[in-house]
């Protein structure tokens, strides 16, 4: 820093000096012979007095000597005999040693009450604190991030940057992790194995015995019901992320306050173990109690610092269920690797280890700082010069620290760098580690069954009304020429529509590559993706077949459609092959500064123009957007979906399934009987091969009968530093900082490898 | 008039303007499309979230309207809004419930700060180079200041940060240019930032470092860190000076840019200002009565022609203060213009009329400084 002082010093004289010499007046002066001695001997003014000149001749002759030096490699390693891993065979201390006694050691000690909390503590740092040097700071990293967190209350999370510190700070009982092979898992982490009622409403935890939140209290199954209670009872009033417990088990109890530790449906039977009773039989269970919602908190704590407030009568008005005093993450709330030593919002959030954390292993990185940084340019600055470890770089950008390696020899040739299509095969620049990322985040577009138009004057936010819905078809095929549905209802038209998408240039050119194929809702690397396969493919001449064979013949005058009027059919005689098909235009939607959408919006609006599909559409400001959303004014609505829990039932139901499942997150009115049986056949089951069934005959059904066009589920580049190391890629929650080392920077090489 | 009735008759007609405001922001935020229950929930607002007394399902969208009370008729929300006003209740974030004046309060001395660094930076040498390009007039210096200040008028200010980030901020790798001139490692100052990312707060965040009775300046509080607090931190910033230039380093880039970048029509109306006076009779006068030019030129013409730059100073507070919101964003600083468009792009509306409000009072009163400040400059201007 100090350096960084001069510079300011000096470039202020530098601002100042050249201010002064724009300021000054301009002189003239002539040289005189006095000027050219003082340079040296045989200088002499020339005749114009302008310069000193010289006529000596030097000859000069120049003997290089080469001297070769070998450096011999010095062995490196703890050079300290008084260290627990002293190696004699070390000849340069690299800075591992390892001091004070193993962990297993303090941590028995501390539960036989031999030592006290601050003793353990301070034993504990001692033992497993990062000691590594190097020039890279090799126990510190920091991460550039463009968003913060919310709150790093696990009860109110339902945003990813809250959820990537409260996986550093709250354990779960079962936790998301990649298998090395682009594949999701789960792992267990607080708990150590569950059973199964026959009927698989009961499910019994056993838990680890080991495990203390920061401040040293020890964690009982009683801290797991009173967590999972506290959530239903908080009842996430600003994200709502309540509802991935709440569908499993209620916690209700006899007052309603849900503190009495379990209510009916949970029950700690002893320190170390502990039942929940669901309200039905749930495949998904576990997965939803991995999720950040699931995390454990210091039940005494909370308790302690709960806020209620009671009327005259000792009703309760307010109950803050220890939101406040859990809202940045306190100490002793938590039981994971790492504590919130500061966050200072929208700023930073700087991470330190708890040191009573259970896992046993010495920590790699002792302070891990995330700083929001939300303009590209300064992030892909900060990141080449080094000021941070990693963070978000535009896909644009990557080219700078990674490439293709298309003829396979390992190196970097010409043009090898242009663009990154293969993206699966990348390979990483000097300096760089970049890593092919599939997510699990899937873009689609949804068909409205149901659509409306706004009646002047209607609340926009009465999504409930049918006053304005737009019949326009006869769906009961009575022979009554009643209409009693939208045109969308019907099936065929639906899969008229998927089949005028041209997925493959969206993927590949729309999308640069950076959409891999995904043929239904579950995506590929998800449970029971392999239940899925390709149907729907880019086919205008199918797609027109479709209509016709539906009766969606061209009949209407084109300039005569609006989105709900009637529209004027011309007469057969009259009629040319340039009419329309629908009795109405279909409303496509994107949302602005959204690209990709827009530019498929335009795709499939031209495709279907073409076969006699009238639409309209603009890209609409992201509010707009939203609002016709909850208004359902829209036929065709181009959207996402990231995954909460790691079931395939986390992606059918909120695509596929009817309201009446609880399913139908897009408004779509989509309600397929068969699609549903079955959905809540995968939902229920506890048997590997009825789901996988299931969720075949799920898929057969829904291609027959599509609410939606499932375009692909995004993959990108990872890019970070070479002296990062880090665990598999996880594409379902967040890095785990206990499980990442940098390695040191020793005179400008790595020491290690990864 | 006296000055102090002058300046009470202004403050108090901060009310009446305030409550305008208050009135017009309210309104926009209304009339603006958009429904805040839905950005709240995103894509995934249609899940169902409860169900009510009837056991009908209540989606993420319905939960989040009924929360943020936004069914309530419109003349219901903006008596709640206005009796909270008055109430000193500012409102809450939607995001995370943090109060509007916390918000508010951490980030408008972030925003200041750099605005009145950069006017400390643009002022100065708005006038300086103004006053030697109208001494200097048409000749070379003239033509090149000129050219400067429309370039840097015309730039966008965020291009320009960038390029001082580049050349300044990073390795000669990168494109710096500090390090082989200074010996510096990665440019001479930061690339982003308010503080060194070694630099741990106290658990509760920076401001709990400085003292209760701190401005919120960090650069002035920073000298007033006790020395107890002073020993959390790293031992690279364990004493005053080292904070405060860590600090000031921080400081110097986005002042830079928004100061350079407001220099340009600083020396323009300087220099055109200047130029009409040094052709005053009073200045002939002074040069016949045998006065330096020094004396002429800084004594008797700058003064005088210093009457418009002091006018725009109150829009320069303002100019600066607008420039914050793309400096902020380059240099990755929390202030009030970061606030504000965070505000805006999730229609936190109780933010954005928050941050709207106390620009509107800063602006006020930085306008009752300039009428203040013409009756110095000019003691023929008087306070009506």
């Amino acid at each position: 820093m100090k350096a960084k002082a001069n510079a300011l010093l000096l470039c202020t004289l530098m601002i100042a000096s050249a201010l002064a010499g724009c300021a000054g007046e301009d002189v003239e002066r002539t040289l005189t012979q006095a000027d050219c001695d003082a340079i040296g001997d045989g200088y002499t003014l020339d005749s114009g007095n302008n310069a000193c000149v010289t006529t000596e001749t030097v000859t000069e002759t120049v003997t290089e000597t080469v001297t070769e030096t070998v450096i011999e490699t010095l062995v490196r390693g703890c050079t300290d005999s008084a260290a627990n891993n002293h190696d004699s065979a070390a000849e340069l201390d690299d800075g591992s040693c390892d001091y004070g006694r193993a962990q297993a050691d303090i941590m028995a000690d501390y539960a036989a009450d031999t030592i006290d909390f601050s003793q353990a503590l301070y034993e504990l740092e001692v033992s497993r604190k990062c000691r590594e040097q190097g020039s890279n700071n090799p126990c510190e990293i920091v991460e550039m991030s463009i968003g913060d967190a919310s709150t790093i209350d696990p009860g109110d999370a339902y945003d990813s940057a809250s959820g990537d510190v409260i996986e550093q700070v709250y354990d779960t009982l079962y936790r998301y992790a990649g298998d090395g092979s682009g594949n999701a898992i789960i792992e267990p982490r607080l708990a150590t194995g569950y059973s199964v009622s026959s009927d698989g409403l009961t499910y019994t935890f056993t838990l680890r015995d080991d495990v203390h939140f920061s401040n040293g209290d020890k964690m009982e199954a009683s801290d797991v019901v009173y967590s999972w209670c506290r959530v239903i009872g908080y009842a996430g009033p600003a994200s709502h992320v309540n509802w991935i417990l709440d569908q499993s088990f209620n916690c209700n109890d006899a007052d309603g306050n849900h503190d009495d530790n379990g209510g009916l449906n949970l029950t700690a039977i002893d320190a170390t173990s502990f039942s929940v009773t669901l309200k039905a039989p749930s495949s998904a269970f576990i997965s939803t109690i991995a999720y950040t919602v699931g995390a454990v908190i210091n039940a005494d704590l909370c308790e302690a610092n709960r806020v209620v407030e009671l009327d005259a009568n000792g009703t309760v008005t307010s109950d803050d269920y220890c939101h406040a005093w859990l809202d940045e993450g306190p100490f002793g709330a938590g039981t994971n690797a790492y504590l919130v030593q500061s966050w200072v919002r929208e700023d930073r959030i700087v991470l330190t280890p708890n040191w009573m954390y259970w896992e046993s292993g010495d920590y790699n990185i002792n302070r891990h700082t995330m700083t929001i940084v939300t303009e590209a340019s300064t992030r892909l600055l900060a990141y080449t010069d080094g000021e941070v470890d990693f963070g978000s770089i535009n896909i644009e950008d990557l080219i700078n620290f990674c490439y293709i390696d298309e003829n396979g020899n390992g190196a970097m040739d010409a043009g090898e760098d242009d663009a990154l299509d293969d993206k699966p095969n990348v390979a990483s620049k000097a300096g760089h580690i970049c890593t092919y990322r599939e997510t699990f985040t899937t873009t689609l577009s949804a068909f409205n069954l149901n659509p409306k138009v706004l009646d002047a004057g209607e609340d926009t936010s009465n999504t409930d009304a049918n006053s304005s819905l737009v019949l326009n078809h006869d769906c009961s095929d009575d022979g009554v020429s009643e209409n009693d549905c939208n045109v969308m209802a019907t099936a065929a038209l639906r899969e008229a529509i998927s089949y005028a998408f041209d997925y493959d240039t969206h993927r590949r050119v729309t999308y640069d590559n950076s959409l891999a194929p995904q043929y239904g809702p579950i995506p590929t690397g998800f449970l029971y993706a392999g239940t899925q396969y390709e149907v729907f493919t880019y086919d205008l001449a199918n797609a027109e077949a479709i209509l016709e064979n539906a009766g969606f013949i061209r009949q209407y005058d084109c300039s005569s459609l609006s989105h709900g009027g009637a529209p004027t059919v011309v007469a057969v005689a009259d009629r040319d092959g340039t009419e329309c098909r629908l009795p109405n235009v279909l409303r496509v939607m994107a949302n602005e500064g959204n690209d990709y959408r827009i530019a498929m919006a335009g795709q499939l609006e031209e495709a279907l123009g073409t076969i006699g599909v009238a639409t309209s559409g603009d890209a609409k400001s992201w509010p707009e957007y939203l609002t016709m959303y909850y208004t359902r004014t829209w036929d065709i609505r181009f959207s996402g979906w990231a995954p909460d829990y790691l079931d395939p039932d986390n992606y059918w139901s909120p695509f596929a399934g009817s309201h009446d499942i609880g399913g139908d997150a897009y408004g779509t009115g989509y309600h397929n009987d068969v699609v549903d049986t079955h959905l809540l056949t995968g939902r229920t089951s506890q048997d590997d091969a009825t789901r996988e069934q299931a969720y075949i005959d799920a898929f057969a059904a829904w291609v027959q009968d599509p609410n939606m066009i499932i375009i692909g589920q995004y993959n990108g580049i990872g890019v970070k530093h070479d002296d990062i190391c880090s665990p598999d890629w996880v594409a379902i929650g967040s890095a785990h900082w206990f499980d990442y080392d940098k390695l040191p920077e020793v005179d400008g090489a790595l020491v290690g490898t990864c | 008039m006296r000055l102090h009735e002058f300046v009470v008759r202004r403050v108090l007609l901060l009310i009446p303007v305030m409550i305008g405001v208050a009135v017009f922001t309210f309104a926009v935020a209304q009339i603006i499309p958009g429904d805040p229950a839905a950005l709240q929930c995103g894509d995934k607002c249609g899940l169902i979230v409860g169900y009510d007394d009837d056991g009908k399902p209540i989606t993420a969208h319905q939960a989040n309207r009924e929360r943020l009370r936004l069914d309530d008729p419109v003349s219901l929300q903006f008596e709640r809004y206005i009796t909270d006003l008055i109430n000193g209740d500012w409102g809450e974030s939607q995001k995370n419930g943090r109060p509007v004046i916390d918000i508010i309060k951490t980030s408008a001395p972030v925003t200041l700060e750099m605005a009145f660094f950069s006017l400390m930076i643009a002022y100065p040498l708005g006038i300086f180079l103004g006053i030697i390009s109208a001494v200097r007039q048409d000749r070379m210096f003239d033509h090149v200041s000129r050219f400067f200040a429309i370039a840097f008028v015309s730039l966008p200010i965020f291009w320009f940060a960038m390029l001082l980030q580049l050349y300044f901020a990073t390795g000669p790798q990168v494109g710096g240019i500090c390090d082989p001139i200074f010996g510096t490692e990665g440019g001479c100052f930061p690339i982003f930032d308010r503080h060194d990312q070694s630099y741990t707060y106290p658990l509760d965040g920076y401001h709990s470092l400085y003292p209760e009775s701190g401005t919120g300046f960090h650069l002035i509080d920073s000298w007033f860190v006790t020395d107890a607090k002073l020993a959390e931190l790293p031992s690279e910033f364990d004493t005053n000076r080292e904070l405060f230039m860590d600090t000031l380093i921080h400081l110097v880039l986005p002042c830079s840019a928004l100061g350079i970048a407001s220099s340009g029509s600083l020396l323009r109306y300087m220099r055109a200002s200047l130029l009409e006076v040094l052709h005053e009779d009073y200045v002939r006068t002074a040069r016949a009565k045998g006065l330096s030019e020094f004396r002429v030129v800084v004594v008797h013409a700058c003064r005088n022609a210093m009457v418009p730059i002091v006018t725009i100073l109150g829009f320069s507070i303002g100019g600066a203060i607008g420039g914050a919101v793309l400096t902020e964003s380059v240099f990755g600083i929390h202030g009030m213009g970061t606030v504000a468009v965070l505000g805006i792009l999730q229609l936190e509306y109780q933010i954005v009329m928050g941050v709207t409000l106390l620009t509107s009072v800063i602006f006020l009163l930085s306008n009752l400084i300039v009428d203040i400040a013409y009756a110095i400059v000019d003691p023929r201007v008087r306070l009506e």
